[in-house]
């Protein structure tokens, strides 16, 4: 499915991983669960903002540790282009320090999810997010200001044991 | 049986000898036999000649007794005499009788015979040799009287051959005695034959008109057989079976007789009386119970006699042989007593033969020994008597006094002892006493010089006693001890000097020593003390060491764990994708091979990475020729995992390849240690580009290996510090302050390099130096 030809794409998602294997298996898994999503797929932080602001996607999933730009970097630029992005962050064990640090920091998310990724984790938090956007009246497809207020502070509303209902 | 009748005669005589146990001898054999022979000669001779003198005074006797019976013819009577006479004459040969005459009455009475003999069987021939004998012929029924039966002239042929046989050989062979023995038995069965008509009553040949044999005649013929028969000697048939003394011989001389007396005597009384009597059974009944009674008291008489005679003597032998056997065991005992006792004397003489050789030798060579001593003494020696005079004296002596041994001997004690020497006197009063002496006496020397001696003397017991003096020079030794005794009082004097030196060093020496032993047990609480310390020290290494390999440890799992989690995530994922591709029906064949293959991988690595860790704990065994570029490769790949989630870039400038020989996990442990510490400080530092640059060269024949970082260097202020144990700078969560520590020893201490720290432009450089010892 090409989002750009695509004459109706309601939803798409922007996944962002730097290991090949991992980014392949996800891309190719997500639309057989979500085909009605667009997906695009980026290797690193940097080709991930390119694309983000050239699709504007609704959900972000992406990795933490990543060469170039990494993830925290990237999700903070893409707050500041489009507040209420959905955003889950995947993390290892080691990126759990660095995440947070970034929350701390007033860095929001709306999931993360532990290494190795369970399926299921990931599908349920895609879902929480795709209801949550299909509770807004707003088409998102516009860098529009207004949305930022309706920013959520995701990570301390939505823990890991949400996400497993 | 005719034989046997023949034998009953020899039985008459030989029974005496057999009842009286006479062992019969040969010669007495013989010498019966011959008067058997001589006794039946003198018969036939008698009978002979009786018919021939009633031949000549026409008085028959015999034929007078009853007018059936007829007389012997008077040819018959001359060869009779004719054989008899060869026959004897072959007897005595032995005693200057001509042998020669006996062969020629046997070779005449043959001839005379024979020539009857043809003459009567004859038709046509008409000799008549008996018409020469000029007599007066009478009839008998049919036949002539006075001359020769055939059956007389056969057996006189008989007769004459086997005394022709017998005269040929006397003694010699076997065969020809045979052979006259069997002719003799012949003839004298004819005449047995003869005699047994007689007998019975019924005499051969009467009524016929052949001429039958007279009574004399056939007893001559007998007589004259057995006569034959027996002067062939003993050891012939038949008379063999009779004689000697075995028992077959004695059975048969003792039961044969009987037995055919009896048969002949029952038939002589049936032909003669039973006939006549009116019933024949009655008297064969009596006759035969008559002769049962004999028989048996006859036989157990005989077995009775010969029985014990056998027993007795088989009692006798076996008593003989016992006493036989005891005696040679007795004669053997005896014999070998005697022969261990010869041997053991044997023995002793032997032995004594040899220690008296040896004795011998033993003399000859002390003889040689005491000889040589006696001549070649550079003592002078004196064989002597006790009262003074000299018997023998050897050349040293002579030397020493200057005279010949003569002078010696004729001036003896007297002239070569000064007898002013008080000693003397003493000296031959206590010699007389004890035996011997052993003094120092004055001599005089022939020039009248006197000069001491050393003098032992001892007595020798005996008749007369002597006395051995030996005389030692010592003028010399006199002079020596006297120099002796004067450097001896010197010596003394100077000794008693330097034993006071001494004893005040002595002094001095012991305030010494007891002034060191002080500071030695000082020394020795001291060392006491600083082993301690070191003990100590020790134990504080090796906890320290305990630590290190705990961190070492920590640090490796801390690397695995970065190491597995991006695998473990793609593994987690693949398989994850085969339910959820299976529920959404694109599961296929293509897609299952993608996905274990791409799982495979993962596990390959993840293997492939934990077998990296193992090698890097397992123990160095002994050092190794090892690559540093391949070592600092292993590590920045166990470390890849956690260098790239910090984004730590690491940039290798290899200018030498280098190879070092030590432990190369230790090595590893060293450059694991540089790493992990200029991480640490790169992320804590929060450098913007966090690098670190490993160079490789070479450095007057040293590895030198140089780890530098972009951190901003250490503080100067600890810099000096960071290789003491438990100085860290981490934390106490983080750092046991060990690795560095550890890392100087690794590289100091095993390897004999030398691992060093500087601050260089933008951060910290540790360097690395390993000399190869074996270049050096």
């Amino acid at each position: 499915m090409n989002p750009e030809t695509d004459p109706m794409p309601l939803i798409s998602i922007l996944l962002v991983e730097d290991d090949n294997d991992t980014l392949e298996i996800l891309a190719a898994i997500i639309p057989v669960k979500f085909p009605d999503v667009a997906l695009h797929t980026a290797v690193n932080g940097k080709t991930g903002l390119e694309l983000f602001k050239t699709h504007l996607p609704d959900i972000v999933v992406t990795d933490i540790n990543m060469p170039e730009i990494g993830g925290v970097q990237m999700v903070g630029r893409i707050r500041a282009i489009k507040p209420d992005a959905k955003i889950i962050v995947i993390t290892a064990d080691t990126g759990k320090a660095t995440l947070e640090d970034a929350v701390g920091e007033g860095f929001e998310i709306d999931h993360y999810i532990m290494k190795p990724i369970d399926f299921g984790v990931l599908f349920a938090a895609i879902e929480q997010c795709l209801g949550k956007i299909a509770q807004r009246p707003e088409i998102f497809f516009s860098d529009d200001g207004d949305y930022s207020k309706k920013r959520r502070t995701a990570f301390h509303a939505q823990t890991d044991s949400d996400c497993r209902r | 049986m005719i034989s046997i009748v023949w034998v009953y005669q020899v039985h008459i005589h030989d029974c005496d000898v057999l009842v009286n146990k006479v062992v019969m001898k040969k010669f007495e054999q013989d010498y019966s036999l011959v008067k058997l022979v001589t006794i039946s000669l003198f018969l036939v001779t008698l009978i002979s000649g009786t018919t021939l003198m009633g031949w000549l005074f026409d008085y028959l006797v015999f034929a007078s007794v009853r007018r059936t019976f007829i007389p012997m013819a008077p040819s018959t009577a001359i060869v009779f005499i004719i054989l008899c006479g060869g026959l004897y004459i072959y007897l005595r040969s032995c005693q200057q009788m001509p042998g020669w005459i006996s062969r020629i009455s046997a070779v005449c009475s043959v001839l005379v015979s024979t020539l009857i003999l043809i003459d009567y069987c004859s038709d046509t021939l008409n000799w008549n040799i008996e018409g020469l004998i000029p007599l007066t012929l009478r009839k008998f029924d049919a036949v002539t009287t006075g001359r020769m039966s055939p059956i007389t002239a056969g057996s006189f042929s008989l007769a004459g051959l086997s005394l022709l046989l017998l005269s040929v050989s006397p003694g010699k062979t076997r065969h020809m005695h045979a052979a006259s023995a069997l002719l003799a038995a012949a003839v004298t069965a004819v005449g047995m034959v003869t005699f047994l008509g007689y007998m019975y009553g019924s005499p051969l040949l009467y009524g016929g008109t052949i001429i039958p044999v007279a009574l004399p005649t056939a007893v001559a013929l007998i007589a004259l057989g057995s006569g034959l028969c027996m002067a062939n000697g003993p050891d012939f048939f038949p008379q063999r079976l009779f004689l000697g003394s075995s028992i077959r011989s004695r059975l048969m001389r003792a039961f044969l007789p009987v037995t055919v007396a009896i048969v002949l005597f029952h038939g002589l009384l049936d032909a003669r009386f039973f006939s006549r009597f009116s019933n024949p059974s009655l008297g064969l009944s009596l006759m035969t119970l008559f002769s049962l009674v004999v028989v048996g008291t006859l036989i157990t008489f005989i077995s009775k006699t010969i029985g014990s005679e056998i027993d007795g003597e088989t009692l006798l032998r076996r008593q003989a042989e016992e006493e036989l056997r005891k005696a040679n065991d007795n004669l053997e005992l005896r014999v070998r007593k005697r022969t261990e006792g010869l041997a053991a004397t044997l023995d002793n003489l032997s032995r004594e033969m040899a220690e008296r050789k040896l004795a011998e030798e033993a003399l000859h060579v002390s003889e040689e020994r005491f000889r040589s001593l006696f001549e070649q003494s550079l003592d002078a020696v004196f064989l002597t008597v006790p009262n003074g005079n000299i018997v023998a004296a050897n050349p040293t002596a002579c030397r020493i006094f200057g005279m010949t041994e003569q002078e010696l001997c004729r001036l003896g004690r007297a002239g070569i002892i000064d007898a002013n020497d008080v000693r003397l006197a003493t000296a031959l009063e206590e010699r007389q006493r004890t035996g011997l002496i052993n003094i120092e006496l004055t001599c005089i020397r022939k020039s009248g010089e006197r000069f001491p001696v050393e003098v032992s003397s001892v007595i020798v017991p005996g008749e007369p006693p002597r006395s051995f003096v030996i005389m030692r020079d010592i003028t010399e030794r006199k002079q020596a001890e006297e120099k002796l005794q004067q450097a001896h009082d010197e010596l003394e004097l100077r000794v008693a000097e330097r034993t006071e030196e001494l004893a005040l060093s002595i002094k001095r020496l012991q305030d010494e020593i007891m002034e060191r032993k002080r500071t030695e047990n000082s020394l020795r609480e001291e060392t006491t003390k600083r082993l301690r310390a070191v003990e100590a020290l020790r134990e504080k290494e090796q906890m320290l060491i305990h630590q290190s390999r705990q961190a070492a440890m920590g640090e490796m799992i801390d690397n695995i764990a970065h190491q597995w989690r991006q695998p473990l995530n793609t593994l987690g994922l693949t398989i994850q994708q085969l339910s959820l591709l299976y529920d959404s029906g694109q599961f296929s064949r293509e897609f299952l091979n993608q996905i274990v293959s791409r799982s495979m991988k993962q596990i390959h690595y993840m293997s492939r990475t934990i077998e990296d860790f193992r090698n890097f704990f397992s123990p160095d065994k002994q050092k190794i020729e090892f690559k540093v570029r391949e070592s600092i490769d292993n590590i920045l790949s166990l470390l890849d995992g956690s260098l790239r989630t910090s984004s730590i870039g690491v940039e290798i400038a290899a200018k030498d390849e280098l190879v070092i020989h030590g432990y190369q996990n230790e090595f590893a442990q060293v450059l694991l240690n540089i790493l992990v510490n200029a991480k640490d400080a790169l992320i804590e530092k929060e450098v913007s580009d966090p690098r670190v640059a490993i160079t490789l060269s070479h450095e007057d024949g040293c590895a030198v290996v140089t780890i530098a970082d972009n951190a901003g260097g250490i503080p100067e202020e600890i810099l000096g510090k960071i290789f003491d144990p438990h100085f860290t700078t981490k934390g106490p969560q983080r750092g046991t302050g060990v690795g560095l520590f550890m890392s100087k020893a690794i590289i100091e201490k095993n390897m004999g390099g030398r691992l060093s720290v500087c601050n260089v432009a933008d951060g910290a450089e540790f360097r690395i130096e390993v000399c190869d010892e074996s270049r050096n």
